[in-house]
Formats: C-alpha cells, structure tokens, sequence
C-alpha cells in the first residue's frame, strides 16, 4: 500500500509540466499566464515547497482520506472520488454478474455440443474477446442510439441508461470465463466419474451440472482478476457513455493535469484491486479444497 | 522443421493438393507475414488532407468512404498497421523475453523465486490500464512509452506460465538425468526445460497480440497513445467518432480493423495451442 502511496504521488509529479501553469491555462486559455498569478496559486497549493517536504505532507494527509483541493474546481477531491467509486462499483458488479453467469452458461453449452448452440458459443467465446468496449461502444451508441434511438447514449439516470455500457463491459469477460469454463468442460467431460454418471443413467443436464462442479474453479479464480480488468474497461466504457464514475473522472483529471484527482482516484482504485485480490486468495482456497 | 502431427494426417490425402495442405498452417503464416509486409510498403497516397473530399460515401475509389479530413478511410488504416500491429508484435516479444527470464529464474532455488514472484503478484494486482494511463499522461504519448508501459505491465502472464511449468517440469525424469550427467542449473534450465516450454509460450504470445492490439489502441483513443500524426487504429476511431451520424464508415473501418487483427491472434494462439503445446 505504502509502494503504491508512493507511486502515486511521484509518477503525477514526473509530468515535466508545471501543474499550475496547467491549471491557468485551462481556466483562462490564455497561452501565456501571467507570473503573479502563477506564484499566487503555487502557494496555494504548497507547490512551492521542496518535492520531500511535499511527499511527506501528502502522506500523512492520504491516510486521512485528505488528498487536498483539486486544482481546477478548487473543492476537495476525495469526496467526489468516492461518489463516483459509487457508480463504477454499480457499474463493474452488474456487469461481472452478469458475465460470470453468462460465461459459464456459454462455456457449458460449447463444450456440450458440437453443432448449433455449441456452435454458437463457440463463435461467442472467440469473438468476444476482439471487441474492446471502445470498438464496441461507438458502434453500439450508432446502432442502438442513432438509428434505432430506443436506448439513451449518455449519462447516469435510470437502469435504461446502464444497458448499454454493461453490454459493452460485458462482452470482453464474458469470453474469457466462457473459454476457460469450455476448456476444463472438456477435460471433465473425459473423465471417468462422468462415464459413471452416464451409465447411471443420468439426464444429459444432469451430467452436465456434475462435470461443472469440477470445472467451476477456473471460473472462480479468474473472476478475481477480471474484476481490476473491468475497473480498466470502466475507464474506457465511462469515457464513451459520460457515466460519472471514477475512470472518466481519471481520464478528466489527466487532461486537465489536475494532481489531487488523479491521486485521489488511483488511490481508490488500486487499493480496491488489492483488497479484492487479496479476498480473491482466500475465496479460491475455500472453493478449491485441493489447493489448501 | 515439418510441424509434427501434420504430414502423418495429410500426406496420404486425396489428390494432387497434398503439398499445400500439409503445409497449411506454414501458408496461413506467410499470408499473414506477407500481408503485414504489404501493409507496410504499399503507397497511401490517398491518407494525406483534401478538404474538397469529405464524408465521401464508400465507392470504387473509396473503399471505405473518405472522412472528415478528406482522406481516403483504407489508406489510413493501412498507414495505421504499423502503429498497431506492428508495435503491439513489439510489445509482445519484449514483454515475453522478460517474463520468460524472469520465469526461468524462480528455477534457481526458492528464494529467487518467491522474490519473482512477489513482483509479478503486484503486478498482476495492479489495474493495469489506469495505471498506464496514468504513465503515459505522465511521460507524454510517444511510441517508445507505450511500448515501455505495456511491457512493464504485460510481462506477467509469460512468468506465470513459464514459472509453473518450470516447477513442473524440474521434477520430471529427463531433468533429473541431465542434472546427474552434471548439467548446472542454468544449462538445464536454458537447454533442457526451456525447449519444452517453447510451444505453449509461442502459443500464449500469439494469443497475447489480441490484447496488445487491445491495449494500443484504447490508450490511442483515449489520446495518450501514439502521437496525433500517427494514423493509430484507436486514434482513428476517436477522431471520427463525432461524425459518426454522417460518416458512419470512418468509424466502421477502424473498429472492423480491430476486430479482425485481434480475431486472427486469438485464432492462431488457438490453433499454435492445439499444434504444439
């Protein structure tokens, strides 16, 4: 955590440009800031202090959850950071559900059969991952929004307003877990206790729910992993729909090389993936009894 | 070197076409090879600005329509596989060059590897396209930096591959004679284990091109990627995005180019996977 703290601070800091000629720029967009004003408001920013002095300032301040006032809306930016965190959860959970669920639905169905249906699932699980959200979404904003205008392209308000970036959000995970369920689906399916189970005379579904048993794990222990990787497509799909969660408020806070956001967001965002990799190492130890 | 498991198949196939199809995959290759090397030295004459040629729909002239500069939409794309097909191949051979070393040594005894792999658990814990993000608004968008950041944080799925089979394959028999015949741990490492690896690892690299092509471009689209006059394929989609009600084309274009690269990685990575590994 504390590497990550450190990473944070300094890589803002690497840009080469100065964040308050930044600031004035984008606030006045005028090319050439006068001095005065550039002094003024490096003080008010503590910019003026040496760059260790600043580090340690802004540690011990970070672990308060106090990442000081953002250089363009001059209001505190870990609020905001958080609310928006709000949204991108809302955002990653629905989407992850929704393809842990489809995933393994797809990937059963392809090991399962060869024609039709299997087919199909097949086809799913390859070419879902070649569609990034940002191929996806501008092509599902002209299909969905200009020409067929039934699903709205932007903004927060509503479930309607969430069908389309989930379904972009979704596609990419939804491959991966349907291709790693369909692969060890395979491999189950050669298994002697499956042959046991169908001399028994069980249905075909039957079958197939005791070989998923087996082959579940993978699913689990990718799950964990997709979840930083859907915070990254967060990024890309909150840009494309202006949903206020915290990859657009990432992407903003880049442009406008506003630090204390930038900072303020990360922080969250890679402490996030952390905590969740770390409670993704012990969920596996409990779904894979072999591993402990 | 004939692939194996080719020729007993095919060699006593039906007529005069043998040749070609024990061969398929090779020829599969070279087109691809070929077509990237076609791409790379054909004349675009048509991707320079002609204000007087805007928004034209798709035609003879104009496969793909030209957009909201003038330019002729496929001569831009094709200006554009160098950016992204070309770097992310890039990306991908250095990226797998250091996770292989990287793997190779959690062979030498317990202590190298646990470090490797504390390192490669952060990585993997990172979020890694904020975190590129990030990077590359702090370095400024160039060619070199995307290839640097994607490396730095793509490098872990060749050590975990490597670094697993490696502790597999240390237990098996043929390791063991090489280590009684007085092999140091390097030389087993490098010329007994690591041919092993060989096939799954090219397997895994030609799948991993996908998410590079993935990569590259959303970092391009998001505009810290490749600089501007670079005709990137995720550049190109964000550039015409706004005009997508009167141009669709200039936006179908790029994205099909996305789909379609990253569509063949992940369809050789499967069929290098069924082939050797």
């Amino acid at each position: 955590m504390l590497v990550v703290l450190a990473g944070v601070f300094f890589v803002p800091n690497l840009t080469g440009i100065d964040p308050a000629e930044a600031t004035l720029r984008a606030r006045f967009s005028d090319p050439n800031p006068d001095p005065v004003a550039l002094s003024s408001l490096r003080s008010e920013f503590g910019l003026d202090q040496h760059v260790a002095g600043r580090m340690l300032n802004f540690a011990g301040r970070a672990i308060r959850g106090d990442f000081g006032l953002s250089y363009v809306s001059r209001l505190p930016a870990w609020p905001p950071a958080v609310r928006a965190f709000g949204v991108s959860l809302t955002l990653v959970l629905i989407t992850m559900a929704l393809a842990v669920g489809l995933g393994c639905v797809c990937g059963v169905v392809a090991a399962s059969s060869k024609r039709g249906f299997g087919r199909a699932a097949r086809t799913v699980c390859i070419l879902g991952s070649s569609f990034p959200p940002h191929v996806l979404g501008p092509l599902c904003v002209l299909v969905f929004g200009v020409w067929l205008r039934v699903l709205p392209t932007g903004g927060w308000e509503g479930w309607h307003s969430a069908v389309l970036p989930v379904i972009v959000l979704m596609i990419g995970p939804l491959a991966t877990i349907g291709e790693v369920v369909r692969s060890e689906m395979v491999e189950a399916l050669r298994a002697s206790f499956v042959r046991t189970a169908r001399a028994k005379g069980l249905s075909n579904a039957r079958v197939l729910i005791h070989a998923f048993a087996v082959s579940r794990h993978g699913a689990i222990a990718l799950s964990g992993v997709m979840l930083t990787g859907l915070l990254s497509g967060a990024v890309l799909v909150e840009t494309l729909f202006s949903l206020p969660g915290i990859g657009r408020m990432l992407v903003d806070g880049v442009r406008n090389s506003d630090v204390p956001v930038v900072q303020a967001t990360l922080t969250l965002a890679v402490g996030f993936s952390l905590i969740i990799s770390t409670l993704m190492d012990i969920g596996t130890r409990y779904a894979d009894p072999r591993i402990r | 070197m004939p692939i194996p498991g080719s020729v007993n198949r095919t060699i006593g196939a039906r007529g005069k076409s043998w040749r070609f199809r024990c061969n398929r995959d090779v020829v599969v290759l070279a087109f691809l090879v070929g077509v990237l090397a076609l791409c790379t030295v054909i004349p675009t004459k048509g991707s320079e600005t002609n204000l007087a040629n805007r928004f034209r729909q798709p035609s003879l002239r104009h496969i793909f329509g030209t957009d909201q500069f003038g330019r002729d939409v496929a001569s831009t794309i094709i200006k554009g596989t160098t950016g992204t097909i070309v770097l992310s191949i890039v990306c991908v051979l250095l990226a797998a060059t250091i996770g292989i070393v990287l793997g190779l040594c959690t062979g030498l005894g317990p202590r190298r590897r646990i470090a490797a792999l504390s390192v490669s658990d952060i990585v993997v814990c990172l979020p890694t396209f904020m975190v590129a993000l990030m990077v590359m608004s702090a370095v400024g968008p160039g060619r070199l930096a995307v290839v640097a950041v994607l490396v730095g944080l793509g490098w872990t799925p060749y050590f975990r591959l490597t670094s697993q089979l490696v502790l597999s394959l240390s237990s098996t028999q043929f390791a063991e004679a090489a280590r009684a015949g007085g092999a140091s741990p390097i030389r087993l490492l490098v010329r007994h284990i690591l041919p092993n690896l060989a096939g799954q690892l090219l397997a895994l690299s030609a799948a991993r091109v996908s998410h590079s092509i993935v990569a590259v471009s959303s970092l391009s689209f998001l505009g810290v990627g490749m600089p501007p006059p670079s005709m990137e394929w995720g550049a190109l989609l964000a550039s015409s995005q706004p005009y997508a009600e009167r141009a669709p084309w200039s936006v179908l274009a790029p994205s099909l180019a996305i789909v379609v690269a990253a569509t063949v990685s992940v369809l050789l990575g499967r069929r290098l996977q069924s082939r050797l590994a």
